[in-house]
């Protein structure tokens, strides 16, 4: 079975947001790091202060193995390749993904500055 | 009369070293004499740590000849204490000396090298900025240095926030203003976490011009409703900050060396609250 935890690489004080997808949300997720294609390029991710990007860890219990992805600015790094989301996609939907009690401000925020197109 | 090439890199293990042929002392003399241009600059790798930091260069005294020996590291030649430091435009002299290895280095430490040798240039840079940056002077007794490799690193650089930084205090517990005095933040504004940090020990002050025979100043921005950020002033007089998990730096979100938080560029932290003093004896976690 996989598991994936979200964490969201944002604030500086307090503590990131971390949930855990529920079952149906996981399949969903690899089905959608499937049909990623890769890119030409290396990704390049924010720094500094605000939102830096998504981290989520698939832990799959059978093998007893942990993958890390890395998903901004429309990149997605796994297993150390890089791969395109198309108009930020996975971004999004991973960020729509936070359950009410993790939410505050901030995800209203950034997900608007994606759709409004700013790049961080 | 041998040349011999050190390459300052390894800590336990004895650095490699090889001798130059005939050929390239020749060479190596006519490119020591294309380096000209004198500079204040220390060679990049005495900032460094652990990996390759630089290669030495030294040749015993011989029959009519003078021995010498030099540092280049990060684009700058140090030709030792009784001359001024040399600029090695484009490290070209460094480049060639580390080639001249041949086989004596593997291609893995190769790589190494030339990965850890774009960093230094980075670094020095970094550092030149922050002289052109024109800081302000810091009238702080206790100041912290700069010294990002205390808290970057994966043993702690994911455990200590923005709060542990100002305070230099790496507790390894992501400390938060109030937690270790019974008074938690409220709401995240200023009016909500400002006590909290009073009660740690800190306290608010107008700006960072009064000279302080005891702690150094940090400054305290909000998020609202959703965080807050601290920086802290060092040693050199401007101000650096460790972003949550992320590594500590010395520039704000443009890039910019921060002479002062309050006019920084501070991303989504839109609200500056006040200057505080911390020093040695507050208490957080």
């Amino acid at each position: 079975m996989v598991t994936a935890t979200v964490s969201i690489d944002l604030f500086s004080g307090r503590s990131n947001p971390v949930w855990h997808l529920a079952s149906a949300q996981v399949v969903a997720l690899l089905r959608r790091l499937g049909d990623l294609v890769v890119a030409g390029r290396h990704a390049s991710f924010p720094e500094g202060m605000g939102y830096r990007g998504i981290d989520v860890v698939l832990f799959d219990s059978d093998a007893d193995t942990e993958t890390m992805v890395r998903i901004c600015r429309g990149w997605v790094v796994l297993n150390g390749r890089t791969l395109l989301d198309s108009d930020r996609a996975l971004e999004l939907w991973l960020l729509r993904s936070c359950p009410a009690d993790q939410q505050g401000e901030w995800c209203k925020e950034v997900v608007e500055r994606i759709e409004a197109g700013h790049v961080g | 009369m041998a040349t011999i090439i050190t390459l300052d890199i390894f800590s336990g293990c004895p650095n490699p070293q090889w001798v130059l042929s005939p050929k390239q002392e020749s060479e190596l003399e006519e490119r020591m004499n294309s380096v000209t241009e004198r500079t204040d600059s220390p060679p990049g790798g005495i900032f460094s740590g652990l990996g390759y930091r630089g290669v030495s260069v030294q040749r015993a005294e011989s029959l009519g000849k003078g021995g010498f020996e030099m540092f280049l590291g990060g684009g700058i030649l140090d030709p030792g204490p009784k001359s001024a430091n040399l600029k090695d435009r484009g490290g070209e002299l460094e480049t060639w000396l580390v080639n001249t290895a041949g086989s004596v280095l593997l291609p893995d430490l190769m790589d190494h090298i030339h990965q850890r040798r774009e960093k230094f240039t980075d670094i020095l840079k970094d550092h030149l900025d922050m002289v052109q940056a024109g800081c302000p002077k810091c009238v702080a007794a206790d100041a912290p240095a700069y010294d990002p490799a205390y808290w970057n690193n994966p043993q702690h650089q994911p455990y200590n926030n923005c709060y542990n930084y100002a305070n230099n205090q790496r507790t390894d517990t992501f400390a938060q203003p109030g937690r270790a005095t019974g008074k938690p933040i409220t709401a995240l504004s200023c009016q909500g976490v400002t006590p909290s940090a009073e009660s740690d020990g800190l306290a608010a002050c107008g700006d960072f011009s009064t000279p302080l025979s005891r702690g150094w100043y940090v400054a305290l921005v909000i998020w609202p409703g959703n965080d807050y950020h601290w920086y802290r002033q060092d040693d050199c007089g401007c101000w650096s900050h460790k972003p949550g998990q992320t590594a500590a730096c010395n520039t704000d979100n443009s890039g910019q060396p921060i002479v002062d938080p309050k006019s920084a560029d501070r991303g989504p932290y839109t609200d500056f609250c006040t200057y505080m003093v911390t020093n040695n004896g507050v208490t957080i976690k």
